[in-house]
This record gives C-alpha cells, structure tokens and sequence, in this order.
C-alpha cells in the first residue's frame, strides 16, 4: 500500500485542542429522466458535500441542475460524482478501457458539472469517484492516473475524495491535488484498511444503532472495524452517508446529530467560503 | 374485451411499476423494447411472466430517447423511424420466443402515439416497419392505436389489422377524441369514475364529455395506465366491473 497522507493528524492544520471536524458527503442526482432515486431534497439539508452524478452512471442535465440549485440555496459544497458511462448498469460494473479514453470521459462530466454548477451560482470543488471506478482506482494505478490526470486538467483546485492508503491518494499527491481520505460507516474494512466486497457476508452493516456508533468511532478515535469487529486506524476527513436504501434520510440525519452531539464540527472539505 | 398497460419500463437499477401485478389484471402487455426504456433483462422478465400468465406480449415501440421517457416529438425521417422500429419488434421478439410466446402486436408509445394520429409520413413508416417484419416472419402483427388515427387509416390500407382504443381514464371532447393532457377534465382519477366509464365504453359504446353531452367511442380494447399511484387498484377495479356487467376479457390478439 502507497504511504498514506492520512497517517497525519486530521486537522486541517488546526490546534489539537480544537474540536474535531468532518465533512458529510452523500451521493445525489442519481435519477435519470422519468426514473427517481433517493430523496436528494431531504439528503441536501443533512449533509455538507453532494456528490453529484454527471450523466454517464446516472443523472442528467436537468436532475443535474435542479441538485446543483438546491445544493447553492442551502451552502453544500457540490462535486463531480464521476463514473464509467454505463447507465444500465448504474456505473457498478469494472469497464475495461485505454487510460486516455476514461480520461477524456472523466474531464467530459467533470466540464459538464461545472457549467450546471456555475449556471446555478455555485462551483465543483471536489471530485469524487463513483462504483467501480472507485474501487478500481483504489488498487489500479493505471486508472488512478488517468482519473488524476483528468481532474488535474479540468479542477486542479477541486479536492479529490477516496480511499486513504489507496492510488488515488498517491496519484493526486503526486500531480500536487489536494487529497481527502473518506470512511464508509456503514462498511466493514479489510486489516489492510481496503473496504471488504459488499457481497463478502458481514460487509454492509444495515443497523442504523450500529452505523452511528462506527461514524463516531472513525471520527472520535481515527478506527474502522474489521469484518471480525477488530479496530484498524483510519483518519478520515470526510464520511459517507449513502441515500438510496430505505431509511437513508433518518439514518444520516441521526448521523449528523450524533457528531455534532459528540461537539464535531460538521463542514465541507471544500467548497463555497472554506479555505484549505 | 381486451384489456392493455405499458409495462417493462423499468431501466436497469431504476423501477417504475408494478408489474408482476398488473400482468395478473390485463389480457395484453404494451411491454418497453429498450428504447424509451427497458432492458434486455427487464424484456427476459416481462415477457416471461406474461408468457406465464397468458398475457398476449405487444411492442411498445418509441423513438430512442431514454432520457425523455419517449414523450418528446421527434421529427425524423421515416426511414429512420422503419428500421428503429424494425429493430425494436426484432428485440422484443426474441426474448417473447425464448419464453414460448411470440410479440402478437405493436403499439406507439407516448410522443410517436400521439404524432401517428396525424403525421401520415410516421405513420406510415410504423405501418412499413410492421408490415414488412409479420412477411418475413409469418405471423400477422396487429396495430393498436387510436381511432380515426392516420395510423390505423394507413394499417387498414396496408391489409394490417388495426385495433382500436379507448381510455377510461381519460377526458374526451364532443367530437370523441382524447382531451390534451393539461385540458381541465383531461385526467381521471377517481377508480370509481374510471369503472363505471370502462363499462359504459364496452357495453353501450359511449362516454360522458366534460358537459355531459354523449359521444361514442368505439373500442376493442381499454387501455389502463400502469405508473400512477394508485395504477393497479385502478386497473382492478375496470377489471371487476367489466366481470360484473358480463363482460368476457380476452386479448383481441390470437
């Protein structure tokens, strides 16, 4: 595994004695034409990054816009949810392609984001893999690159969001990009700090008591649990809450609450008024 | 009386509709062929249970446009619309054999619907497309649409048989068409009203406008809308209220 940045303290450069931060960051916009998913109007006002689909794995250019829209109105910071062009398959299969071809397709939806998002008075200020383009990239310094590359060239001051430890934190080191290591709450990891295949048993943890209770731990504590319930370290600055499954909204809501229960601060990495 | 709904426009993660439960209701299936939507794996589903359950399988053909849903007019050439369509019947088609059934008839789905009931050039182009596949593949494909539409004047000229339909849940003028969908009184909602006008259509052959005059419609089959809250109560009930007046449910396809 690459050295990894998040082995740093998590501060954001700020004294230890301030409280802890984190970025709550959900996947929006995933509808498509006439076909809805998840509730983004209600997952817009709980979490701080939306991470919107650009049209190749979902979303199109009016769902696109209407995100964007609300996201402006209410300060949450909006990033390229990038993805291999597979609409059927909603992006979750591995597409086998030349470097360069996925990276024009990546610069294609990251331009075609921020035209929405400055139309709708906001910018994309983070980039974030989508499916099996994130967990390709994590272990494919080929495709890695490429995505790197891509967001280099078209938002080289959009922080790139992905597993820490993995290639994508490498290649965007790398290029000079900024970097921000993201947790799964509701996922089991590897003792090599990698998320385990959700169709590995025990890999998808569906309790919601459960899911706050790990959020708080990766947050608090800097851990993530095994499948085996064993702590490895795991810095993160940023924590997906995801919105497609039932109870999404009152899972992330309970989320957020506990955080900032728990005295965390809850911004976005990036975006609108946040300096790096 | 046949009784049909769209059905097979879900869209590989994305489901709209219910239905495993509508085919137990309708005599025939308007199933999605990919292009408004649909997916080889939605098709292998839809056609399979509607073989199971005796349903007859129809193309719900469209223009290719997902994104829109099919609902968008779009002006092309009608050689283009042919071979689109030719394509989509050939799709639909293979998987209704692999289920032990075979596509019975095509239906125009949501925008090419309404522009095949005056754009002769489309219409005719539909009436190409089905005509030419039923020669070479033997079987007879029948054509549903509206009545009085350019498309069936054009199927009816091309020796292809030209089923006509009505909406119980739709408002007609005091000429006997559909009433634009923005119209005040263009859409019924209430499953009660949607029965009892189902019955009057099928067995006096009439229905109430907007101020109560009586125009007649002629129908051999009742189309009932299957992806609005509520489509398969509503569908239930037209079906229990036909079997209430007597009236006998078949597809009109052989």
């Amino acid at each position: 595994m690459p050295t990894s940045a998040s082995d740093r303290p998590v501060r954001d450069g700020r004294d230890d004695r301030d409280p802890p931060v984190v970025d709550l960051n959900s996947d929006l916009g995933e509808g498509f034409g006439s076909w809805e998913a998840g509730d983004d109007e209600a997952l817009l006002s709980v979490v701080t990054s939306a991470n919107v689909a650009c049209g190749f794995h979902a979303g199109d250019p009016l769902i696109m816009r209407r995100v964007c829209e609300r996201a402006a109105a209410l300060g949450v910071a909006v990033g390229a949810h990038v993805g291999y062009a597979d609409l059927r398959g909603f992006g979750r299969r591995p597409v086998t392609c030349p470097p360069e071809e996925l990276e024009a397709d990546v610069v294609y939806q990251i331009g075609a984001l921020q035209a929405v998002a400055s139309a709708a008075g906001t910018a994309v200020t983070h980039v974030k893999p989508h499916g099996a383009l994130y967990n390709v990239a994590v272990a494919d310094p080929v495709v890695a690159d490429a995505v790197v590359r891509a967001c280099r060239s078209a938002a080289p001051d959009a922080v790139v969001v992905g597993l820490p430890g993995s290639h994508v934190e490498s290649a965007a080191a790398g290029a000079g990009l900024a970097f921000a290591a993201e947790g799964f709450a509701d996922r089991a990891y590897t003792p090599g700090g990698r998320l385990v295949d959700r169709r590995t048993p025990g890999a998808m943890v569906l309790d919601p008591d459960t899911v706050v209770e790990r959020c708080l731990r990766m947050v608090l504590r800097r851990e993530a649990l095994t499948v085996d319930g064993e702590p490895i370290p795991l810095a993160v600055r940023t924590v997906c809450v995801h919105g497609d499954s039932p109870g999404a909204v009152t899972l992330a809501r309970r989320v957020r609450a506990a955080l900032e229960a728990a005295g965390v601060v809850v911004r976005p990495v990036a975006g609108p008024g946040v300096a790096r | 009386m046949d009784l049909n709904a769209d059905v097979g426009e879900s869209f590989g993660l994305w489901k709209l509709g219910d239905d495993d439960t509508l085919l137990s209701v309708v005599t025939s299936a308007n199933v999605a062929c990919g292009f408004h939507a649909g997916d080889p794996s939605t098709i292998r589903r839809t056609t399979e249970r509607a073989a199971a359950l005796g349903v007859a399988i129809g193309a719900q053909v469209s223009y290719r446009d997902l994104v829109g849903f099919g609902r968008r007019f779009m002006d092309i050439r009608p050689f283009e619309l042919r071979d689109d369509l030719t394509y989509q019947l050939g799709a639909l088609d293979g998987f209704a054999r692999l289920a032990g059934s075979r596509v019975s008839y095509v239906k125009p789905h949501g925008a090419l619907y309404h522009a095949v009931v005056e754009h002769e050039g489309q219409a005719q182009a539909v009436v190409d497309a089905v005509a030419a596949y039923s020669l070479a593949n033997r079987c007879e494909l029948a054509l549903l649409g509206q009545p009085g539409s350019a498309l069936l004047t054009a199927a009816e000229k091309a020796g292809i048989r030209s089923v006509r339909e009505a909406f119980a849940d739709r408002g007609y003028d005091n000429t006997g068409q559909l009433l634009p969908r923005d119209a005040p009184g263009a859409l019924v909602l209430d499953p009660a009203q949607i029965a009892e006008r189902a019955v009057r259509m099928v067995v006096k052959g009439e229905v109430v406008t907007g101020d109560g005059s009586v125009v007649l419609v002629t129908a051999e089959s009742i189309c009932v809308h299957g992806d609005t809250p509520g489509a398969v109560e509503i569908a239930r009930s037209v079906r229990t209220a036909l079997e209430g007046a007597g009236v006998e449910l078949a597809s009109f396809a052989p």
